[in-house]
């Protein structure tokens, strides 16, 4: 590309065009961080179920320490993009902070669930589908909205439930909810994202 | 009615930068330099105008051992490119 080249008004529009269609980050990158995160927490609800069924483990909800393993390949494979794409576009900064704040009301809510009889998993779900909703209109994927709404779904149902059926309703929505739409966003064709 | 073009925008790298920058949040120099196929003599030189209009922020370090080079549009650079197609549609659409 030359600096020195006369622009018509049409070479300016195809410039344009070109480098915006050009510079499109690849989503279908965000669909491993939802398979990650999605067998950590099925791992995590097996492990609850099995320590709380088949155990006299006293704190069988203990289980859960094991989402931050998750951490660890998240970090990884986000630094492997990072150097791989070379880019990072505004889609990529709204999700990391989209997903920040459920971090961090994470955090709170697990440091305050006392107060609240240590039922958290209402409000778990109530935040897993807000930010799959917000996923989903953010990369424009209708698999990860719907799967926003099946957590809202759930978030309601879980407040009629007992430990063992939530344990249960956190599988099934792991699966349908979060696992699902994120295989889908990975296998989708790229023309159709 | 034609309206004047930028002529810091109106070059053919110039534009090419600032309109891969306007669609992402940073770029690699690296990345650019892919993406509008120009050397890398040519498009230091052309960063550096952008940056001292202060259309672009340019933000240097190293990954590992290897020097890394970011480049990001500004507020300026936005209002700038925003300006630039507005009085660009004087000349396909005359009337406006």
């Amino acid at each position: 590309m030359k600096t020195d080249k006369k622009l018509t008004p049409s070479d300016s529009i195809r410039i344009i065009n070109e480098m915006i269609e050009t510079s499109k980050g690849n989503i279908q990158d965000n669909a491993n961080y939802f398979i990650i995160w999605g067998y950590v927490v099925l791992l995590a609800c097996i492990l609850h179920f099995v320590l709380l069924k088949f155990t006299d483990f006293e704190k069988p909800y203990l289980a859960w320490l094991i989402v931050l393993i998750g951490f660890i390949p998240t970090t990884i494979y986000s630094k492997r993009q990072i150097k791989k794409n070379k880019i990072f576009t505004h889609i990529d900064r709204i999700n990391i902070f989209l997903w920040l704040t459920f971090g961090i009301s994470y955090i709170i809510f697990i440091a305050y669930m006392s107060k609240f009889n240590y039922q958290i998993f209402p409000f778990v779900f109530l935040l897993v589908g807000n930010c799959v909703f917000m996923s989903g209109i953010n990369l424009k994927f209708k698999p990860l909205i719907a799967g926003g709404i099946i957590y809202w779904a759930g978030t309601i149902v879980s407040f009629y439930l007992s430990l063992e059926y939530l344990l249960l309703l956190t599988f099934i929505l792991i699966i349908i909810a979060y696992l699902l739409p994120g295989y889908l966003l990975k296998y989708k064709k790229e023309s159709d994202v | 009615m034609y309206n004047k073009l930028d002529p810091l925008l109106h070059s053919e790298l110039r534009l090419a930068i600032v309109s891969l920058l306007i669609h992402t949040d940073k770029a690699e120099f690296v990345y650019i330099r892919e993406k509008t196929k120009a050397t890398a003599g040519n498009l230091s030189v052309q960063i550096e105008k952008l940056f001292v209009a202060g259309y672009i922020s340019v933000k240097k370090s190293f990954r590992g051992k290897k020097p890394l080079t970011e480049c990001k549009i500004t507020r300026k650079g936005i209002a700038s490119f925003e300006k630039y197609v507005n009085d660009l549609k004087t000349y396909i659409e005359p009337d406006q």
